[in-house]
C-alpha cells in the first residue's frame, strides 16, 4: 500500500507527470507520463493480488484443487485384507 | 475417496506451510504434463523424514524421534522374548522394518493426512490444512480395530461413559504421550505419566455411597478399574498375518505383567506360526502368553460386576478357565487363570 501511495504522490507532485490532473494525457509530460501511468496500472493489480504467503502456482495445484480433475485421475486402492489394525 | 486428495485452495493464501510450494516438501516433477510425469520422484509422506518438519518444529521433532508412535519399538519389544538371539536378528531383518515399522506414524499422519490402514485412507483430513488434532480421523484410523469402536460404542456395546461426556482421546492421552518426552522407551508400559483413572478419580475413600466405598477399599490393588468397570465385550484378535479372525469376548484373569492383579485380558493375534512365512520361528513362544492385560475402552460407572458381588464371586462370569483357553496357545496362558473364591460368610 505504501508503494501505491508513493506512485500516486509522484504522479501528482511532478508537473511533467500531470496525467492525473488533466483530461488530455498528451498535453504535457509526454512519454514519462505514459510510463508512470503504465507502471501504476501494472502495479495495482499485482499488489492487490499478493498474499501473506507465496502461492503455489505449480502444476500440482491445477489438479489438486479441481474436483473433477482429481475424480478423473483417482485410482482406487488395492485393499489388503491382511494388514494389521490396532 | 478421491476427495481425500483435494487441497483447499484458500489455504494457499493463509497457511505459511505452503510458502515453499508443494515441491518444497513433496518434490515431484513440476514440469510433468501427466499424472505419472508430475509424480516422478514424488515424496508421498514428507514427514517420514523428521528433518522436513524440524526446520521449524525442532523441539517437537527432537523428542518425537524417540516416541513410540515413531519408533514402533513397542511392537518389537512385545514379541522379542519369544525369539532366540538368532531368531531376533532374522526378525529384525525380515519383518520389523518391512512390516511393523511400516505402521509408524509420521507427523503428517496425525496433522495432515490420515494413515493408510489395510490399503484404505480417508486422505487429507481437512484439505491439507495442518490441524492440531482430529481424533476421529487420526487416532481412530490406526486404533479403529479395537479401541476406538469400543470407545464410541460402534463395536456393539454401550459407548464409554467418557465418550458420552464429550471426551476424546487427547483428553486423557496427553500431547507429551504422542510427541514423546525425549526418553527412549521400549514399551508404552514404561512411559511416565501415562493416563491413569486416578488422575481424575482421585477421591477414593470419600465416595458418597457406603457400598461403593467398601467395594473400592476391598478391591484396591487387587483388581484394576477395568476389572469392574469395563462394561461389555471387546474385540479379541486371532491368527494375525494368516486368516485373521476377530471375535467379541470378555476375559478376566491375572495381569501377565505382575501375575497378581485381576484385570481384563485380551487375546493378542500372535500365534505359533505368525512369522513362519518370513522363516522366523519362535523357539521361546511359550515364554509369553496369548492374553495380555488390556485397558478396555468401554468404561461405565455401573456394570454387571459393580451391581452384584455374585457376578464374580458366585457366577464367575468372564473368568479365564482352563477349558476356555485358546487351542494350541502358549503354555504361559494357564498361569493367568485366577482362582476366584466365594465371599466367606462370617457371623
Amino acid at each position: 500500500m505504501l508503494l501505491i501511495y508513493l506512485i500516486f504522490k509522484i504522479c501528482l507532485n511532478h508537473d511533467h507527470l500531470n496525467l492525473l490532473r488533466t483530461s488530455n494525457p498528451y498535453s504535457e509530460g509526454g512519454m514519462k507520463t505514459k510510463i508512470s501511468v503504465f507502471l501504476a496500472l501494472i502495479l495495482f493489480p499485482a499488489l492487490l493480488s499478493s498474499s501473506t504467503v507465496a502461492v503455489d502456482k505449480s502444476n500440482c495445484m491445477t489438479c489438486h484443487t479441481d474436483d473433477s480433475a482429481i475424480k478423473a485421475l483417482y485410482k482406487p486402492p488395492v485393499i489388503d485384507t491382511h494388514a494389521g489394525e490396532g | 475417496m478421491y476427495k481425500g486428495y483435494l487441497v483447499d485452495q484458500t489455504l494457499l493464501d493463509t497457511d505459511p506451510h505452503f510458502a515453499m510450494g508443494c515441491e518444497g516438501c513433496h518434490k515431484g516433477n513440476l514440469e510433468g504434463a501427466s499424472r505419472e510425469e508430475a509424480h516422478q520422484g514424488l515424496v508421498k509422506r514428507p514427514s517420514d523424514n523428521l528433518e522436513t518438519c524440524a526446520a521449524c518444529h525442532q523441539t517437537i521433532t527432537s523428542t518425537y524421534e524417540k516416541a513410540l508412535h515413531y519408533t514402533s519399538a513397542g511392537q518389537r519389544h512385545g514379541v522379542m522374548k519369544r525369539f532366540s538371539e538368532a531368531e531376533l536378528k532374522q526378525f529384525d531383518g525380515k519383518v520389523f522394518e518391512q512390516s511393523c515399522r511400516s505402521c509408524h506414524a509420521s507427523c503428517g499422519s496425525c496433522h495432515v493426512k490420515a494413515a493408510v490402514v489395510g490399503g484404505i485412507s480417508i486422505g487429507l483430513i481437512k484439505g491439507h490444512k495442518f490441524i492440531k488434532k482430529d481424533e476421529g480421523k487420526t487416532c481412530a484410523f490406526c486404533h479403529g480395530g479395537r479401541v476406538y469402536p469400543e470407545y464410541t460404542g460402534e463395536y456393539g456395546g454401550k459407548p464409554d461413559v467418557h465418550y458420552q461426556k464429550g471426551m476424546l482421546c487427547m483428553d486423557c492421552h496427553q500431547k507429551s504421550d504422542m510427541h514423546g518426552d525425549g526418553n527412549t522407551y521400549l514399551s508404552k508400559q514404561d512411559v511416565k505419566d501415562r493416563p491413569v483413572c486416578t488422575n481424575c478419580h482421585n477421591k477414593l475413600g470419600q465416595e458418597a455411597r457406603l457400598t461403593t466405598r467398601t467395594a473400592h477399599a476391598q478391591h484396591r490393588d487387587k483388581v484394576t478399574c477395568y476389572g469392574c468397570h469395563a462394561s461389555a465385550e471387546y474385540r479379541n484378535c486371532y491368527n494375525c498375518h494368516k486368516e485373521s479372525d476377530s471375535k467379541p469376548g470378555f476375559t478376566l484373569g491375572l495381569n501377565p505383567r505382575d501375575r497378581k492383579t485381576l484385570t481384563t485380558l485380551r487375546v493378542i493375534p500372535t500365534v505359533r506360526d505368525t512369522f513362519a512365512a518370513a522363516g522366523v520361528t519362535m523357539s521361546h513362544f511359550d515364554t509369553l502368553p496369548n492374553y495380555w492385560n488390556t485397558p478396555a475402552h468401554n468404561i461405565r460407572k455401573r456394570t454387571d460386576r459393580t451391581r452384584s458381588c455374585d457376578a464374580c464371586h458366585t457366577d464367575k462370569t468372564g473368568f479365564l478357565t482352563k477349558e476356555a483357553l485358546i487351542e494350541n496357545g502358549s503354555k504361559a496362558n494357564e498361569s493367568l487363570i485366577y482362582p476366584i473364591n466365594p465371599i466367606p460368610i462370617t457371623e
